[in-house]
This record gives C-alpha cells, sequence and structure tokens, in this order.
C-alpha cells in the first residue's frame, strides 16, 4: 500500500501554515485517503483501482491547499473586534475594571503590533511626539519661572509696587522712598513694602496727583 | 440532484447533527451522510474537510487524535456545549423554513 503521508505532502501545497498546523492537516488528509483505499479494497476492488480512486479523490490540490490554509489564518488570527469580545466574555463574570482592562489590553498590543510592522512610521511617530512634549516642557518652564511662580518673599502674594504721579508738575517718579500712599507706607530705601490696613492716611494735600500700587 | 447551494447551506447542520450521538472521524462523517440520505447526498473531502475545520474553528466542535488498539490514529470531532446550542438552533430553524416552503410550494388546496 501507498504511504499516503508522502502522496498528500507532495501534492498539497500548503503555504503560510504553522508547521504543527501543516502537519496535522496532512496526517488527516493522509488518513482518509487510506480510509478511502481501504473502503475501496473491502468493496472488492483490486489494489490498483483502489490506489486510483483514493488517488484521484481529491481533484484539485492547489483549491484544498488554499482552503485549508484559508481556515487557518482565520482560525489563528481573528479580527481585533472578535478578540476583544472573547476577552470581555471571559472576563464578563467579573467587575467592570477587568472589562476595561481587557479592552486596553487588546489596544496596547494592536497598537504595539501596528508599529512593529511600520518601523520608519513608528520612528517619525515617536520623534514627533518626543520634540512637541520637549518643547511644550521647555516653554512651561520659563512661563512658571517668569509669570506663575511666586517671588521668594513671606506673603510674596501681597507685596506692592508703589509709584507716584504729579500730573500738575508733570513728574513721575518709580522709586518712591518712605512715601506714604493712599493704602499704606513702604520701608525706607525699597521701593516695595507691604501696606498695612491700620497705618493708612489720605494723600497729602501738599502733593496733589496721584499715588496708586 | 441537489445544487450545490443547498448541499454547501446544509453542511454545518449535517454534521452537527451526526456529532450529536459521539465522536467521530471525518471519513465517517462523510460515510454517514451518504448512508442516511440513501445516497443522495455525497461530500467528497475538499468539500467536508474545510467544513470541518470552520466549524472547529468556531469552537463549534473541538478534534482531538485517538489512537484506538489495532487501529490507525485518527481525529476525532465531537460537539462542544457552544456547538451543542447552535445545533439546537439551527435545527429549529431548519423545520421552520422547510415548513414555511412547503406551505409555498405546496399551494392552497384546502
Amino acid at each position: 500500500m501507498r504511504d499516503w503521508q508522502t502522496f498528500v505532502r507532495t501534492h498539497l501545497p500548503l503555504t503560510g501554515v504553522r508547521p504543527a498546523r501543516e502537519a496535522r492537516l496532512i496526517g488527516e488528509v493522509a488518513a482518509q485517503l487510506e480510509d478511502l483505499y481501504r473502503d475501496a479494497i473491502l468493496r472488492g476492488a483490486t489494489d490498483e483501482e483502489a490506489d486510483r480512486l483514493a488517488r484521484e479523490h481529491v481533484a484539485d490540490w492547489n483549491q484544498l491547499a488554499a482552503d485549508l490554509a484559508g481556515v487557518d489564518r482565520a482560525a489563528r488570527v481573528p479580527p481585533i473586534e472578535q478578540r476583544v469580545e472573547a476577552a470581555v466574555a471571559r472576563r464578563s463574570r467579573f467587575r467592570p475594571v477587568w472589562i476595561a482592562l481587557a479592552t486596553v489590553q487588546q489596544n496596547l498590543r494592536r497598537a504595539t503590533r501596528g508599529l512593529t510592522r511600520r518601523p520608519g512610521v513608528a520612528a517619525v511617530l515617536i520623534l514627533t511626539l518626543a520634540l512637541g512634549i520637549g518643547a511644550n516642557s521647555a516653554i512651561f518652564g520659563a512661563v512658571d519661572a517668569i509669570l506663575l511662580r511666586p517671588l521668594p518673599y513671606e506673603q510674596a502674594d501681597r507685596l506692592v509696587n508703589l509709584f507716584e504721579h504729579n500730573r500738575a508738575r508733570g513728574v513721575s517718579r518709580e522709586d518712591v522712598r518712605s512715601t506714604t500712599t493712599p493704602t499704606g507706607s513702604a520701608r525706607p530705601g525699597s521701593s516695595m513694602g507691604r501696606p498695612p490696613a491700620s497705618t493708612s492716611r489720605p494723600p497729602s494735600p501738599a502733593w496733589p496727583g496721584r499715588a496708586g500700587l | 440532484m441537489f445544487t450545490r447551494e443547498i448541499k454547501k447551506g446544509s453542511t454545518e447542520l449535517l454534521v452537527l447533527s451526526l456529532l450529536e450521538e459521539r465522536a467521530r472521524h471525518g471519513y465517517e462523517i462523510g460515510k454517514l451522510i451518504e448512508l442516511r440520505s440513501g445516497g443522495r447526498l455525497t461530500y467528497s473531502l475538499p468539500s467536508l474537510y474545510p467544513a470541518l475545520l470552520k466549524l472547529e474553528a468556531r469552537g463549534w466542535i473541538k478534534g482531538r487524535w485517538v489512537e484506538k488498539s489495532g487501529e490507525r490514529r485518527r481525529c476525532f470531532y465531537r460537539l462542544t456545549s457552544e456547538g451543542r446550542a447552535v445545533l439546537a438552533r439551527q435545527k429549529q430553524a431548519w423545520a421552520d423554513h422547510v415548513d414555511a416552503i412547503k406551505l409555498i410550494i405546496e399551494g392552497d388546496h384546502a
């Protein structure tokens, strides 16, 4: 009797099928052809007749190989939606947080596969992200240092900058020292000071201008 | 006798029905279909085997290599619990379909 494993292996052009799977497919087709052969012998056929019957049972080996490989591909890599559904179904008896984690896990796997499939695109994406994040960090650092971070003084939010302006004389002074303002007094020798509420006095009539903060 | 479309549409139900009784191998399934249909329905290996693999990929049947004493090693397929539920639905759907077709093609003889 013919070695049906060898016969099928030489006739069935399986491509893109995992070796273990290929061995199973070849083994099963060979077993069925052998069954066909033995059945023909039992029905009274000669060895040659039975062999021809089994050999000619598969008319188009290429079509059979394509069909089997197609089923294998579909079984091996189900669409991502099916995988998510399966993962969700597996975890449906758990809390919703596991369902969310399963979805995140599937998304991460999909993203990783996509990135490894196109390393050039991945490199450009990562570089763009890195530059964007770096530029944003630098700008925020500058804005924070200049505008947002408080000055290194106690109760920095209460610091004031004093100036005065005399419209009649057309004089302005940015550097006001030991001068009483409508809202408080500055300490001598400093243009900035703390405005205590208890010491505020009205502006002097000798200086009919404007003082402000 | 039967068109390719009719055969193709009923393959799943036939295979699942035969596996409802017990686990069987591929050649046995093909022979049983031929035997029980009185030779009117025949499936060759190229049409039946991919169908079996599709059912397995869907999780409706499960194949396992078994080596019985005095026999060759064969892949036996058994029905899974999911396959059993699918079979029950398909049986009902086919019965309803056949009833509906009969009502139409036999006409109103009342």
